[in-house]
């Protein structure tokens, strides 16, 4: 399995925007080099592309660097806002990317709703924050993505 | 993916039993059972849960039921991430699908089409996105082949470059 294949569809699963059944969804910093890499093993993926550098271009790093060496992808971004549904992209018809942009913003607009986060005091021992951070330490995250992991992971 | 499923269907039983106990005292109608049949992409990621398998947020069922439940179960999928694919009813699936039972419960029956079968009405289309999967399917299950020919489809498409 290629490592581009891999962290793309495990950032694009941590968005909300592919689904898998055997990779778990991780927070991966992808390039639009990586998602051209994967996508050529997972058509999907490229499907998924133009409207996500539409609604959250934030997932894809380096992007004001990249996107200019790929006008290619800045044509399907136009064709996607410009609804050509006679268009492809890399062999994918445009009017399929006009779709996933759709679901894309559905589930953006859903994601902002429930991510907005508010403060939360707990009162808890002096030996569960040790813990906590002892387990933040090791996942390699703040104290509020390891709750929001175990959360999200183990208890929901 | 299908363990997060069956949370969802679970969920979806409890809301249909408090919802008709709800409409007894109330002397509303109460819901019939509904049934819910699963193909396209996300009917094989049910089924071949050990294969690394992907598929886009839209959720490709065909639904017979009360519209109350159909829109509960359109806001729960969206709480998984998933859509309820509304061009769903336009999946053709080959005659004689067979549909393997996925949940049976107190409401809710769900269907989900034959993995070969969903590879059959995928090969009909010749989409450049399901090509690379197909090979990779019908190399590890050679024998979906001959269920595929069997009902008049080629899979020639799938050797061209």
């Amino acid at each position: 399995m290629k490592t581009e294949y891999k962290k793309v569809i495990q950032r694009l699963c941590y968005e909300g925007y592919l689904h898998n059944t055997v990779l778990k969804p991780a927070r991966c910093q992808i390039t639009v080099n990586d998602m051209l890499i994967a996508g050529a093993q997972e058509p999907r993926i490229l499907e998924i592309l133009p409207g996500l550098l539409l609604i959250e271009p934030k997932v894809i790093r380096n992007i004001k660097r990249d996107l200019p060496r790929h006008p290619e992808i800045q044509e399907a971004i136009r064709n996607v806002e410009e609804k050509r549904v006679a268009a492809e992209f890399l062999k994918i018809p445009i009017n399929d990317c006009i779709k996933q942009a759709k679901i894309l913003q559905i589930i953006y607009e859903r994601k902002k709703i429930n991510n907005k986060s508010k403060n939360l005091n707990l009162r808890v021992s002096g030996e569960d924050i040790k813990k906590l951070e002892r387990l933040s330490r090791r996942l390699g995250k703040t104290k509020s993505e390891t709750v929001r992991y175990l959360l999200t992971n183990n208890l929901s | 993916m299908k363990a997060k499923f069956q949370s969802l269907l679970l969920a979806l039983e409890v809301w249909l039993n408090d919802e008709n106990i709800r409409r007894i005292k109330e002397g509303e109608l109460t819901l019939k059972q509904i049934e819910i049949k699963l193909m396209g992409q996300f009917a094989l990621l049910i089924a071949l849960p050990n294969l690394d398998l992907n598929a886009t947020a839209d959720f490709d069922a065909v639904i017979r039921g009360d519209n109350t439940v159909v829109q509960f179960l359109k806001e729960r999928l969206l709480e998984h991430n998933l859509i309820l694919d509304s061009d769903a009813e336009l999946i053709q699936m080959p005659k004689g699908t067979p549909w393997n039972l996925f949940h049976k419960g107190n409401f809710l029956t769900v269907l989900v089409a034959a993995p070969e079968y969903v590879a059959a009405s995928k090969c009909q289309f010749k989409r450049t996105k399901d090509k690379l999967q197909l090979q990779k399917l019908l190399r590890k299950f050679p024998k979906w082949k001959e269920t595929i020919h069997s009902l008049s489809i080629s899979t020639e498409w799938l050797d061209e470059n």
